[in-house]
């Protein structure tokens, strides 16, 4: 502390304490970003390209893009194609997407949906 | 002086934090390769990619056209395959097929004939993942059902010869043998650290996503619930595939007619599984494997994998788990 001190000689001791309080909030401040949910971000593509990537998350409510044949609609837990001018539907039946590291598409429309978790993925692929 | 004061705590402050940033940033350069995602379409499905490696984009590219020239060979739906030929016209001579339907025969005769690459025409007629999906008339599906034989098909040097009016359909294997290529391209990357390749749900991985060489975390879907998972395998490399009966399937009458066909009985195979997840080190065999395991049921199976040195994953009707072999596996 000594060090310090003669490099601020205008702190006190007490001005120590307020550094160290900033610094234990900044800490949990950190720490509980990390761990609060799953930052769902949701990446969707026409035909292998990038069209609209949403942080879920940020959404103040549901919003529905239209994407080569398809209704899409992102809500903050999840992503749903709405509907597909795809004549088997697989996509539309799959319901809501909700998880970190999953996809889902429309083979026939060349839509792709991606969940991503902006906390780091902790699931890599999805066997099925 | 108060003035000194404040500017030296802020000052302070704003050096600790500024160090805690630095060491986190360099923290994640340090951990994380050079990396590129990617979705696209083959084999009619879904191919999806992850590839730390320079350039990783322009090589996933590559995997897919990789892909693509599979399909080309080996797709009942592309006319001109080896495969649509070979239906079409009873022989055709191509090296890579002679050598799929080699492997694929031999587990043919370790099943008994509950796994069959000459099942096509019975397919054909369930057209189960299609709007037209239904129960077959009986006598149309014995029909189709004397047809099927493995013993019918045979392949020597690079010539096959079907011996029947059966259909060969190499739909169980496909993605596997996708995810093969996949792999063994990866590997021959010059500074490819590590990848994962998913074609239409079928996993093959290679190497590492970090410097530590943590494994890739594969999640298994859930067989009952909408877009959940199962649990978690942790896999450093090494090839997973799944056959269940909830991804292409109709119900009629309250019965669900899903799309593994026993190829004994020519109907969906009833083991008492709804889920089988099979590890192995070849794309091609963890696909053969959750087909052939899906429809021989727990028991039967445990041979099986033992011939293969493949471990698996299996879930009953009462969503029991069960599992084979080595296999790093968490439940959710």
């Amino acid at each position: 502390m000594k060090g310090i001190k003669e490099i601020f000689p205008s702190l006190r001791y007490g001005d120590f304490i307020i550094v160290a309080a900033v610094l234990v909030i900044s800490i949990m401040l950190f720490v509980f970003s990390f761990s609060d949910g799953e930052s769902l971000v949701a990446q969707v593509s026409l035909d292998g390209e990038a069209v609209r990537q949403v942080r879920l998350y940020e959404l103040t409510e549901k919003e529905s893009i239209r994407v080569g044949g398809c209704e899409i609609l992102l809500e903050r837990d999840g992503v749903t194609f709405l509907s597909s001018e795809c004549p088997d539907k697989l996509c539309v039946n799959r319901g809501k997407l909700k998880k970190a590291g999953d996809t889902m598409a429309c083979v026939p429309e060349r839509v792709t949906v991606t969940l991503q978790s902006e906390k780091g993925g902790k699931i890599d692929a999805v066997v099925f | 002086m108060r003035k000194k004061r404040v500017a030296a705590i802020m000052t302070l402050i704003a050096f600790v934090l500024a160090g805690c940033g630095f060491g986190i940033y360099k923290y994640d350069r340090t951990k994380r390769f050079e990396f590129a995602e990617k979705n696209s379409f083959a084999m009619g499905t879904i191919v999806s990619q992850k590839v730390y490696a320079p350039y990783g984009a322009k090589h996933a590219e590559k995997v897919n056209l990789l892909i693509a020239a599979i399909e080309d060979v080996i797709s009942r739906n592309v006319e001109s395959s080896a495969v649509s030929r070979l239906n079409l016209t009873g022989s055709v001579s191509d090296k890579d097929t002679a050598s799929i339907v080699r492997t694929c025969t031999e587990v043919s005769e370790k099943t008994g004939g509950a796994f069959d690459i000459t099942v096509g025409g019975v397919v054909d007629l369930w057209k189960i993942g299609s709007d037209d999906a239904r129960v077959p008339d009986e006598k149309e599906l014995q029909q189709a059902l004397g047809e099927v034989g493995y013993k019918n098909l045979t392949a020597e040097g690079t010539e096959i010869t079907l011996e029947s009016e059966a259909k060969v359909d190499l739909g169980a294997v496909g993605k596997g043998i996708a995810c093969d290529s996949a792999v063994a391209y990866y590997r021959a990357i010059d500074g490819c650290s590590g990848a994962i390749v998913s074609v239409g749900g079928s996993i093959g991985c290679f190497g590492s996503y970090n410097k530590a060489g943590d494994k890739w975390k594969i999640a298994i879907r859930h067989p009952r619930q909408e877009n959940a998972f199962l649990g978690v395998i942790e896999l450093g490399e090494g090839f997973v595939s799944t056959s269940g009966d909830y991804e292409k399937y109709f119900i009629e009458d309250s019965v669900r007619y899903h799309h593994i066909l026993d190829a004994r009985t020519g109907r969906p195979a009833s083991s008492g599984l709804i889920s089988v997840t099979v590890v192995c080190d070849s794309g091609f065999l963890s696909d053969a494997l959750s087909t052939a395991c899906f429809i021989l049921g727990k028991e039967k199976s445990e041979p099986l994998l033992e011939a293969y040195g493949a471990s698996a994953i299996f879930v009953d009707e009462d969503l029991e788990i069960t599992t084979v072999g080595e296999i790093d596996f968490e439940r959710y």
